[in-house]
């Protein structure tokens, strides 16, 4: 019964139900009861159940069948995204209309001034959650703008309605573009990064090297000299050692880890400081940190690839 | 103004004019507009164009014409993993540190350089490969050597090399292993001259 909990409605179908209602009267005898919800929607429709409840499937005939067999009020209900699907259909057969008509080229003006529901909000209005894409929302604006490209004063009510229901308000622009990031107002730098399991958040100012990781000094932090190098690694690339003050924190996962995530993130907010800097960090590496994580185990094995040793029998 | 002498033209033409003022100037034609207009919609014009300072183009600067350091040597990494056992790195890190460390005691010289050196020595040129010919006789064929498969061999027989010696630690074993094949002693010498024969019996066999 959950298939048809969202039903919003219910119309009288029309398409024809006789070959599946052969099938059913071999098996089944009692008709399932209409739940309470329904029936009371279904007289709101007016459609009358003139058949009794209690009277057997095989006593109807089709046309009673068609009358009282509940319908999904979307054609594209048992597809993945069927508001979406709708609305794509919708648009299509629209288009498909009037694919004729002369168009115009938008102005940059317009372009600028009005603009679509963003993703976000027709999420919302499709209510299919995850399901829904960023190729979904792709097409249906690709759609809308060719719509909106037919001259103006072709364009059918029909076309401007449905614009106009696509259009978005004010507010639903509020997101400004990314931000390219600087110092805060004590001159910090910030930078974050992930390695294996491990992420660090990392701090830096101008100084003479001091450096804290977790709240511990970095030879208390990091006892192993080719760990140590490896936090350095960034500062001697730019030629610049022991000319920040460092302030880490750092969780999860083990030394590698932690002093790589460390050291990626300490390129990443040397960057603030001079984006200059940004092309020779990248030379050595520093400015994709390495996504490789542990391979899961798998199911049959020991562990992510080692198969069980073979036994004779 | 006659209300006979009104003609349709006329009418078309005002409705046009009011159409006109009701949607307004299109185009900024002068310079007030222009400025008013991008006042309007500034975004197009504030472009977030970055200029450096002083400061930053002298800390490029500093490292113009430098290489890029690299993170590790390579040459002492690959000793390190070919050392490794069960992933454990950091041990195998502390047994080279320490053999390089005994080498520069002995030698008096820059441990990393004689490696390189020793290894740059004991590394075989070309070795040979049994290249399947369908037929009954399998042919051997000299192959030629880039510099990362020569170390590799020179590693292996110094490791297999310390395996004569008699310290309990590898570092020791290591660098006594090392310092001999840099004098000229390692039993690897005898298996390169080998490899090498080999190769230059099989001489006929190297297509070029």
């Amino acid at each position: 019964m959950r298939q048809f909990s969202s039903i919003r409605a219910l119309r009288a179908p029309s398409r024809s139900f006789s070959q599946a209602a052969v099938r059913l009267e071999e098996h089944i005898e009692a008709r399932p009861p209409i739940p309470a919800t329904l029936k009371a929607k279904l007289e709101q429709n007016r459609v009358r159940i003139a058949v009794q409840s209690n009277m057997s499937r095989t006593g109807l005939n089709n046309y009673e069948y068609e009358r009282i067999r509940v319908v999904p009020t979307l054609k594209t209900f048992f597809g993945g995204n069927p508001v979406h699907d709708e609305n794509m259909n919708v648009l299509n057969g629209v288009l498909r209309k009037y694919i004729d008509l002369p168009t115009r080229v938008l102005s940059d003006e317009e372009l600028r001034t009005s603009k679509f529901i963003s993703f976000e909000t027709y999420k919302k209005k499709t209510q299919s959650g995850t399901r829904l894409k960023d190729i979904h929302y792709k097409e249906l604006t690709n759609i809308l703008h060719r719509l909106r490209s037919i001259n103006h004063e072709l364009m059918p009510r029909e076309v401007s309605e449905i614009l106009e229901s696509y259009r978005s308000t004010a507010s639903d622009f509020t997101g400004a573009a990314k931000k390219a990031r600087t110092l805060d107002e004590e001159g910090k730098a910030y930078g974050k990064s992930k390695r294996k399991v491990s992420f660090a958040e990392v701090w830096l100012t101008r100084g003479e090297g001091d450096t804290l990781i977790n709240g511990k000094s970095l030879v208390e932090y990091f006892p192993k000299d080719t760990d140590r190098k490896k936090i350095a690694y960034p500062f001697q690339v730019i030629s610049q050692e022991g000319q920040y003050n460092i302030f880490a924190k750092v969780s999860g996962g083990g030394v590698t880890g932690q002093t790589e995530a460390v050291m990626y993130a300490i390129a990443r907010a040397l960057i603030v400081f001079n984006p200059l800097l940004k092309p020779r960090l990248s030379k050595a590496g520093l400015m994709t940190s390495d996504a490789r994580n542990v391979e899961r185990k798998k199911p049959g094995k020991v562990k992510a690839r080692k198969s069980p040793t073979w036994v004779k029998r | 103004m006659n209300k006979d002498s009104i003609t349709e033209s006329d009418v078309d033409e005002w409705l046009s004019a009011v159409k006109n003022l009701k949607n307004g100037k299109s185009m900024a034609e002068t310079e007030q507009e222009v400025y008013l207009s991008q006042l309007a919609h500034p975004e197009p014009f504030l472009e977030d164009k970055f200029e450096p300072t002083e400061e930053q183009l002298a800390e490029v600067a500093a490292y113009a014409g430098k290489g890029v350091p690299l993170k590790s040597d390579p040459t002492v990494d690959n000793l390190i993993n070919l050392i490794m056992r069960h992933g454990k790195k950091a041990t195998a890190q502390r047994t080279v540190s320490r053999a390089l460390y005994i080498i520069q005691l002995k030698t008096r010289k820059d441990p990393v350089e004689t490696l390189k050196e020793t290894l740059d020595k004991l590394g075989p040129l070309v070795t040979t490969r049994v290249v399947q010919t369908g037929t009954a006789k399998n042919k051997v064929v000299p192959v030629p050597l880039n510099q990362r498969q020569r170390n590799r061999f020179a590693i292996t027989w110094i490791l297999d090399g310390c395996k004569k010696k008699k310290s309990p630690d590898l570092a020791v074993r290591l660098a006594e292993e090392i310092i001999a094949a840099y004098e000229g002693k390692s039993s690897g010498y005898d298996r390169k001259a080998q490899m090498h024969k080999l190769a230059m019996q099989q001489r006929a066999y190297i297509t070029l």
